[in-house]
């Protein structure tokens, strides 16, 4: 007991000498990751509030009607905030896109008003930068359909009615007939307020979007930060393992006094990463709903209820470190479990819109356990569990490959 | 005892299971009666064990590195007039293990190996890459722990360091054998060649 004692303030003195670097790539790691926070969360404010995508316009723009039409787009309706029309040729369009200034165009053909007066629908053309695989393209293409199949149902209606007027209701006079329905299309269904209903993601049902990504960028950051903690793992002497196992200081108890003191690191770190994403956060005008109006003691109580995860996320560290043997393949192990794991539990990009499959072998991963209970710690849920037997398993592995390691 | 062998004859490897650091699949290491290897306790108590490479915490000071071993009594007694005093440990306290030259990493090794006033004292080629003078004063402080009735069980491929050895062995085949060193390096050189 009292060689783990003095083994473990050691190592703890060992850990403290490693604080003033870790500190500083924390600070660059935080910046780093708000940096990412901020993309993911499309916070970049323009000074509207949003930043408009950017539609080109080309072919056939010269019909009265379709200037009009664009006009009124431009300057009326609401959906300028979020899409801003841009007249060009197709030449024009395409350099465009290629060089990433508009998100796509759309190229309307000759005659294409005229042949909506007498009925005819001719196809408008929308060019896309990606191939398709992405979400984006996919949401496109869905939005054209269902908007194709609402111009076109809507046109058969109104002409539909235009034509029973004529043929079974006498006196009336069936063009005014079409022009009122016509009228009641515009109001009632091209209203872009109505055309869509916005249906938020599950992890958002239950969580501000805020609030998800913070959830997710600290577990990001808690999982990548360990990079910085690879002087502390590379500088082991495994012949002092070996001696301490000799001298009746075991495994188990190595690792738990190495652990520890770890630990102690990663909070000081985290602490420091936190008073950090406060300020980043209150500069960026960011706020999180869940905690609004909950000040200091809040945010203090939030650090503490994520604890297990903080355990738990240091304990598999400590195993890759452990497994991986020094300090290069450390850090290569830890990159990619951050990476890998950190895209499966939702931490880069919200879970609910992965496959099924993908999503539940997500949440199986330590880091998907982690997500769970910081997400249950913001809600003040319980979730803890499955974090506490990945920490005992991690510490278990960890001791058994020092075990195994020291008797080589 | 000296211990003379081949490299991969095994010699590192018994020291290790002396030192319980390995697990053997069978045998004795009696001392005083008593299986060393069956009594984990007695065992940490009686023997030390210096390996090859130097097991220290490359981070901190060489005087950290000795707190790991030593009671704060213990070590002040010995940095005053003890071991760590022969060994001129005490000159560089301060310095951060990592920065010490070779010589000075293995003479705090062994300082730290002697901490708990072992009565055996296992070394694994102890003054291997050291200068002349400070393989001397390795020696003589391990000669001074011999004459205060330790048992020294030291590997080694230099027979100028097992001079100071009563006993010589040769590890051949998986076996002890008593070995007698004349003085002609050819003639070991022949003995240890032949398995």
């Amino acid at each position: 007991m009292k060689t783990l004692l003095t083994y473990g303030r050691l190592q703890l003195r060992r850990a403290l000498r490693l604080l003033p670097r870790m500190l500083a790539v924390t600070l660059l790691l935080a910046v780093l990751t708000a940096m990412a926070a901020l993309l993911l969360s499309g916070l970049r404010d323009d000074e509207d509030g949003r930043e408009p995508v950017r539609i080109g316009l080309a072919g056939n723009l010269e019909e009265a009607d379709i200037a009009e039409g664009l006009e009124l787009l431009k300057s009326i309706d609401s959906s300028r905030f979020s899409l801003s029309f841009e007249p060009m040729d197709e030449a024009e369009a395409a350099q465009a896109l290629r060089r990433g200034e508009i998100a796509g165009y759309a190229v309307i053909p000759e005659g294409f008003a005229e042949a909506l007066m007498i009925g005819e629908t001719r196809p408008v053309t929308y060019v896309s930068a990606s191939g398709g695989a992405d979400l984006g393209a996919k949401l496109t293409r869905d939005l054209v359909e269902t908007v194709s199949a609402l111009v076109l149902e809507t046109e058969n209606a109104v002409y539909g009615a235009q034509d029973l007027t004529a043929d079974f209701v006498p006196g009336r006079n069936p063009y005014r007939v079409g022009d009122r329905l016509v009228v009641q299309y515009a109001v009632r269904i091209i209203d872009r307020s109505r055309l869509f209903h916005l249906e938020k993601a599950e992890a958002e049902q239950t969580l501000s979007l805020p609030a998800y990504y913070l959830c997710g960028v600290s577990l990001a950051f808690l999982m990548l930060w360990s990079i910085s903690c690879a002087p502390l793992f590379a500088g082991r002497s495994r012949e002092l393992g070996k001696l301490l196992q000799a001298s009746g200081l075991r495994s188990a108890g190595q690792v738990l006094a190495e652990y520890l003191s770890y630990l102690l690191l990663m909070l000081c770190g985290l602490l420091a990463a936190a008073a950090l994403a406060g300020v980043l956060l209150r500069r960026f005008g960011i706020a999180v709903p869940e905690l609004e109006g909950s000040g200091l003691r809040g945010a203090a109580s939030l650090l503490l209820s994520a604890l297990p995860t903080v355990l738990m996320i240091c304990a598999l560290q400590f195993f890759l470190y452990e497994l991986a043997g020094g300090g290069v393949g450390g850090v290569l192990l830890q990159f990619l479990s951050a990476v890998v794991q950190g895209y499966l539990a939702g931490c880069f990009y919200p879970a609910s819109f992965f496959p099924e499959g993908m999503r539940r072998f997500g949440e199986l991963l330590p880091a998907g356990a982690g997500m769970a209970q910081m997400k249950g710690a913001l809600l003040g849920e319980g979730a803890a569990g499955p974090v506490w037997l990945w920490l005992a398993g991690f510490l278990l592995l960890s001791a058994l490959l020092r075990f195994r390691r020291n008797r080589s | 005892m000296g211990i003379l062998g081949a490299n991969g004859s095994g010699k590192t490897t018994l020291l290790k299971i002396m030192a319980g650091v390995l697990r053997p699949d069978g045998g004795r290491f009696l001392w005083q009666g008593e299986d060393l290897l069956r009594s984990a306790a007695r065992r940490a108590e009686a023997v030390a064990y210096v390996p090859q490479g130097t097991p220290l915490i490359e981070e901190l000071s060489a005087r950290d590195n000795l707190r790991l071993w030593y009671s704060p009594e213990a070590l002040e007694c010995s940095l005053d007039s003890g071991v760590l005093r022969q060994l001129g440990v005490d000159e560089f306290l301060k310095t951060t293990a990592s920065r010490l030259s070779g010589g000075m990493r293995k003479r705090l090794s062994i300082g730290c190996a002697l901490a708990r006033d072992p009565a055996i004292l296992l070394l694994d080629e102890p003054t291997a890459a050291l200068d002349l003078v400070c393989k001397e004063r390795i020696l003589r402080c391990f000669e001074d722990f011999r004459q205060a009735g330790g048992l020294l069980v030291m590997v080694s491929h230099d027979p100028w360091e097992l001079e100071m050895c009563d006993d010589w062995r040769l590890l051949r085949g998986g076996l002890l054998e008593s070995y007698t060193y004349t003085g002609e390096r050819r003639a070991l050189i022949r003995d240890l060649e032949q398995v």
